[in-house]
């Protein structure tokens, strides 16, 4: 409900926002797509991947590559970004979801590692360290969003449509079974559920979010590049994820926007950036682990 | 209805189960017992599907389960507790017992996205009813993390009977209890028997363990010492040692 009004009041952002805030704005509407798929594996799932930002790479080069290349119509690039981004996840993140902890960690930044250097050594596909230029404005029946303002609602929109349907997932008995599983595999598993096919579904679905998310990006900046979806992304979209918090869609969007627009604020810092992200990271594990609104909680029931 | 046969495993060396053999009959409730360390949990684990046994086979209503997943053991209708409490501890103590009940039910999470499915539903109502069954349905809607110890083991015990089981395997269900609880726990396992439910019985509380088993097993390292009805078994000359060595001879 207060989401729902939160998104409505967003909408009217392009009334009395610049073309920079809008820009902004939008940048902050993909980014939380991204952060909240995410959050399906960290929030719930309690697995750490730092292989959304290569996942999302998938997703924009492959929008980039059907729009450009083969003039499909930007709308049916999305269900291809998505399931290229499932599939990439998926064929390459099973065989490590069987893994706990950091070994999984360290899998997925395998993953990252070797999806930025596709990207930039494929050139026939993927125009390697030229990225791929000329991607047309999303366009939906003719309407094209091609101001700052229209792509900016199409972005929110965008972002509405993954948090509420994340919502529903993880209210759905999937979502009580991550749950369950992230609890107590063992006893997930004597109480009949299927463990593996439970992660599995998980690392697919986080997937399926950062393929949506670079589908959106490829409309953005209307140009990729493999250094846009480099393990830097991956740690801002952890980071993110982690500072929203424990099993919390909410608080995982309301992080998204704060520190998503930070990155503007940050801009100052410059390569620096990322170490400003890297604290954060480390104040949210040391103060809030289990993220800012469960933390703010806290504190109010403290008074 | 489980026929555990010459079960061996060992970890690292380090024999836990040395030739393991019993049957459990249908409608019967059998206490295992024996000194810590003994390798009871250890059987429960290899019957449960959780250890693989090294050598031996366990069958469960004529099907070999030996090298079976949990998963489809649960689903042949053999369910178990832990005696360390691994209850879903973030869960609330209704969703606890959701998880086994949506075993069952028809429906899938897709479904659940576009609408509440009548599986849901019904999921929810058995539920319910297997929390009033073990007397925690006034504590439905609190987080099993915040539960009192003697609750917890009450819904271990509502988990486990969600998934309808054919043979219930208790693993230490009074450990820790008052003894007013005691006595609650005993009548509890006594209205699962009255359900025609079969159970496999760990325990260590001697009355608990009189009262409700028609039959004992005593392990003792790894390896079945006795066998019979709890007046045999605590008369055997083999048991009294287990338990409190062997009288030295003057």
């Amino acid at each position: 409900m207060v989401w729902t009004l939160a998104f409505a009041v967003f909408a009217f952002l392009p009334m009395v926002g610049g073309d920079y805030l809008l820009q902004i704005g939008a940048f902050v509407a993909i980014q939380s797509i991204a952060v909240i798929g995410l959050g399906l594996l960290t929030g719930f799932a309690g697995r750490i991947s730092l292989a959304q930002g290569a996942l999302y790479g998938i997703g924009a080069y492959t929008t980039a590559i059907l729009v450009t290349e083969l003039g499909v119509p930007p709308l049916a690039a999305l269900p291809a970004a998505i399931a290229m981004a499932v599939l990439v996840g998926t064929v390459l993140g099973s065989p490590a979801i069987r893994l706990s902890g950091l070994y999984f960690v360290m899998s997925t930044i395998g993953l990252q590692q070797i999806v930025w250097i596709v990207l930039i050594h494929w050139s026939g596909l993927t125009g390697g360290p030229q990225g791929i230029r000329g991607i047309p404005p999303l366009s939906v029946a003719g309407f094209a969003f091609d101001s700052p303002a229209r792509f900016y609602l199409a972005a929110l929109f965008g972002s509405a449509v993954s948090f509420f349907l994340a919502r529903r997932v993880v209210a759905s008995r999937f979502g009580l079974f991550l749950r369950a599983v992230s609890d107590d595999e063992l006893s997930s598993a004597t109480a009949g559920v299927h463990v593996v096919r439970t992660k599995i579904l998980a690392l697919a679905l986080s997937s399926g979010w950062a393929g949506a998310a670079g589908f959106l990006h490829a409309f953005f900046l209307r140009f990729v590049h493999p250094d846009m979806f480099s393990l830097e992304l991956s740690v801002v979209d952890l980071t993110m994820a982690m500072f929203g918090g424990y099993r919390s869609l909410d608080g995982m969007l309301l992080s998204s926007i704060l520190l998503g627009s930070a990155s503007e604020y940050l801009r100052p810092f410059g390569q620096f950036r990322l170490v400003v992200y890297g604290f954060i990271l480390l104040l949210t594990m040391m103060v809030a682990p289990r993220g800012i609104l469960a933390a703010a909680g806290a504190l109010l029931r403290r008074r | 209805m489980l026929t555990v046969s010459d079960v061996h495993l060992s970890f690292r060396g380090v024999r836990a189960l040395a030739g393991v053999s019993l049957t459990v009959e249908p409608g019967e409730t059998l206490g295992i017992i024996g000194p810590n360390g003994s390798g009871k949990s250890t059987l429960f684990n290899v019957i449960s599907g959780i250890y693989k046994p090294d050598r031996g086979r366990v069958t469960f209503l004529g099907t070999d389960v030996t090298a079976a997943e949990p998963r489809s053991i649960v689903s042949l209708g053999l369910a178990r507790t832990y005696q360390n409490k691994r209850l879903f501890g973030s869960l609330t103590v209704l969703e606890n017992v959701v998880v086994p009940a949506l075993r069952t039910q028809a429906g899938s999470w897709l479904g659940d996205i576009v609408g509440r499915s009548a599986g849901r539903a019904a999921a929810d109502a058995k539920a319910r009813d297997c929390l009033a069954f073990v007397g925690l349905h006034d504590v439905a809607d609190v987080q099993a993390n915040s539960l009192a110890y003697g609750q917890q083991n009450r819904l271990e015990i509502a988990r486990a009977l969600a998934l309808d089981p054919k043979l219930l395997m208790l693993d230490e269900p009074a450990a820790g209890l008052s003894p007013p609880e005691r006595i609650e726990m005993r009548d509890l396992i006594e209205r699962v028997k009255a359900r025609g439910t079969a159970v496999a019985l760990v325990e260590h509380d001697m009355r608990v363990v009189m009262q409700l088993c028609s039959r004992l097993v005593v392990l003792d390292h790894g390896e079945v010492i006795a066998t019979g009805s709890p007046a045999e078994v605590t008369a055997n000359p083999d048991v009294i040692a287990a338990y409190f060595g062997v009288p030295v001879d003057d």
